[in-house]
C-alpha cells in the first residue's frame, strides 16, 4: 500500500491512435455524405496510425522525469495523455495529486489583456481561487521580473517576457505535479538558470515533475530518471544520464 | 438528485472564471473602438429605427408604442442569436483552451452565452426608459423577469453545447445555424404581433420554446401580463431539459475535441 502511494504517475500499456487527417477526412457534411454514398466510409479505419505503442512506466513522488525523443516521436502526445487533455486508445494512466499542465507556455494567454489580468485568468484556469491568486500576485510578478510592464497588454511583450510570465505562474501555483514542455530552452541564460534553480527547489519539496526536452544537458542537470521515445515506443528507460547518452548516440 | 446537480457543477465551481472570461470577451470585442460598450446599445437601436420605419411608416401599422414592443423582443433575441452563433464556433475557435488545457471545455461555450447576456442586460435600462417614455405600465409581472432570463440562459447553453459539438465534426454547422436563426427571427412574433398572424398559426407558433420565451418578455414589458402558470412551468422544464441534453451530447464527444480542433 505504501509503495502504491509513493507513485505519482503510473502509465500502463498505453496506446494512442490518431486519425490521419487528409483531404478526404470528412470535416464537412458534404464530403461525409458523398463518402457514405460512395461507400468509402469504411476506409476510415485504414487512416489510423499509432502514435504511442505500448508505453509503460512509473514516476515516483518527488522525482523529476525527463522525456526525450525526436520531433514526432510522440512526446507531446504522451504529455497530453498524462495531463488528461486527450484519452488513450488503450491502456490506463493513473495520476495522484494536483497536476499543472504547462504544455505550451502561455496557453490561454490573451494578447489584448494586461499581464496582471492574464495572471488572474491563467490562475483560475489552473484551478486556483481568486483569493489564492491575489495572494500570489507579488510572488509571481517578482519571479517574472516584469513589474514595470505588468499592467501593459501582453501583446507588447517580447516572446521572452511572455514565457517568463507563463513560467512564473506555473511554478508559483503550487501544484503537486508539473508538466513542462520544452521550457528550459527559452528565456535568456539568467532566467534559464533561475528556472532550473526553481525546479531544484521544487524537487526538494517532494514535487513531481515531467520535463520534455531536446537538450540532453538540461535533462541530466534536472532529472533523476528519464525515457527515450523512438517512433512511439520506449527505446530506453532508465536514469537520466543514460537516457541523455543514448539520445546523443542515436540522434 | 446528486447526479442531477452534478450537471450544474461547472457553472457553480467555475462561475468566477466564466464571469472574468465573459468580461474579457466584451473588452476585446470593443477594444480600440471609440464608443466601446455603447455599440452594444447602438446595434439594437439602429435595428429599431429600421423596423419602426418599415412597420409604422411603410406598413402604416397603428399599434401603440411599437418601438417598445420591438425592443422588448429584439434585445433577448439578439442575446439568443449571438450566443448560439458564437457558441457554435467556440470549441473550434477555442485554440489552446481546448488543445492545451485541462479545464472543462464547456466553459468556453458558456462564456459566449454569458458575454452576450451582459450585452443584453446593458440594453435593459434603455428598455425601461422606452417603457417610461411611451407611458406603459410595468407591474408585478416584472418579478418573473429573472426566471425568464435563467430559462433563456439554460436553453442557450444547451443548444450552444450541442451545436458546438457538431461544429467540431461538421464544419457546415455554423452556416446552417446562421440561416436557421435568421429564419427563426421571422418565424416568431418579434417584429410583428401575434394578432397579425392567421388565427390557425397563432398558437402553433408558440410550440417553439424560443418564441414562447420572447412572448414572456413581451408580456412583462409590453402587455403587463403574467404568463399562464402551466406554460410557464413547461418553459422552465424545457429549458432545464435542453441544457441537460445539450450537455449530455457534448460530454459524449468532449474527450475527442483536442484531437479534432
Amino acid at each position: 500500500m505504501s509503495e502504491e502511494n509513493s507513485i505519482a504517475i503510473e502509465v500502463i500499456n498505453v496506446f494512442k491512435e490518431f486519425r490521419r487527417l487528409n483531404i478526404k477526412s470528412p470535416t464537412s457534411l458534404k464530403s461525409r455524405i458523398i463518402n457514405i454514398l460512395k461507400g468509402k466510409e469504411k476506409l476510415k479505419k485504414k487512416d489510423k496510425f499509432l502514435v504511442l505503442d505500448d508505453i509503460s512506466f512509473n514516476i515516483n513522488k518527488g522525482e523529476a522525469f525527463g522525456i526525450m525523443g525526436r520531433n514526432g516521436a510522440g512526446k507531446s502526445t504522451l504529455l497530453k495523455l498524462i495531463a488528461g487533455i486527450i484519452v488513450p486508445t488503450r491502456g490506463t494512466i493513473k495520476v495522484r495529486g494536483k497536476l499543472t499542465p504547462l504544455l505550451e507556455l502561455g496557453s490561454g494567454f490573451h494578447p489584448e489583456l494586461t499581464g496582471r489580468e492574464n495572471i488572474l485568468i491563467n490562475g483560475l484556469i489552473l484551478g486556483l481561487s481568486k483569493k489564492e491568486i491575489t495572494s500570489l500576485y507579488d510572488q509571481i510578478i517578482d519571479f517574472s521580473e516584469l513589474r514595470d510592464v505588468i499592467d501593459q497588454p501582453i501583446r507588447t511583450y517580447s516572446s521572452g517576457m511572455y514565457v517568463r510570465l507563463a513560467f512564473s505562474i506555473a511554478m508559483n501555483v503550487n501544484p503537486d505535479i508539473i508538466l513542462l514542455d520544452e521550457v528550459l530552452a527559452v528565456g535568456d541564460a539568467e532566467f534559464s538558470k533561475k528556472s532550473k534553480a526553481k525546479i531544484v527547489e521544487f524537487k526538494k519539496k517532494g514535487k513531481t515533475m515531467i520535463l520534455v526536452s531536446h537538450d540532453p544537458n538540461s535533462i541530466v542537470e534536472v532529472c533523476d530518471n528519464g525515457l527515450f521515445l523512438e517512433h512511439g515506443r520506449v527505446a530506453f528507460l532508465g536514469n537520466s544520464a543514460d537516457v541523455a547518452s543514448k539520445y546523443k548516440a542515436i540522434v | 438528485m446528486k447526479n442531477f446537480l452534478n450537471q450544474f457543477e461547472v457553472l457553480i465551481k467555475y462561475r468566477y472564471l466564466i464571469w472574468i472570461l465573459a468580461l474579457k470577451e466584451l473588452k476585446v470585442r470593443y477594444r480600440g473602438s471609440f464608443l466601446g460598450f455603447f455599440w452594444s446599445l447602438m446595434n439594437p437601436l439602429l435595428l429599431l429605427i429600421i423596423y419602426t420605419f418599415l412597420f409604422v411608416v411603410i406598413f402604416k401599422n397603428t399599434a401603440k408604442a411599437y418601438p417598445v414592443y420591438f425592443f422588448t423582443g429584439i434585445l433577448p433575441f439578439t442575446w439568443f442569436q449571438s450566443s448560439i452563433l458564437e457558441g457554435t464556433n467556440s470549441i473550434v475557435a477555442g485554440g489552446s483552451f481546448i488543445t492545451k488545457s485541462t479545464f472543462p471545455s464547456e466553459i468556453v461555450v458558456i462564456v459566449r452565452v454569458v458575454a452576450n447576456f451582459i450585452n443584453y442586460i446593458l440594453g435593459v435600462p434603455i428598455l425601461f426608459l422606452f417603457v417610461f417614455v411611451w407611458h406603459l405600465k410595468i407591474g408585478f409581472p416584472v418579478l418573473i423577469f429573472p426566471i425568464v432570463i435563467l430559462c433563456q440562459f439554460f436553453i442557450s447553453c444547451g443548444i450552444a453545447m450541442f451545436l458546438s459539438t457538431l461544429q467540431v465534426f461538421y464544419r457546415d454547422t455554423l452556416q446552417i445555424v446562421m440561416n436557421l436563426t435568421q429564419f427563426l427571427f421571422f418565424a416568431m412574433p418579434v417584429m410583428y404581433f401575434t394578432s397579425q398572424l392567421p388565427p390557425k398559426l397563432r398558437h402553433i407558433i408558440y410550440i417553439n420554446p424560443i418564441a414562447y420565451l420572447m412572448k414572456n418578455y413581451q408580456d412583462i414589458f409590453y402587455f403587463n401580463y403574467f404568463p399562464r402558470p402551466v406554460f410557464f412551468i413547461l418553459l422552465i422544464i424545457i429549458s432545464i431539459l435542453t441544457y441537460i441534453l445539450g450537455r449530455a451530447y457534448f460530454y459524449i464527444y468532449k474527450d475527442q475535441f483536442a484531437e479534432f480542433v
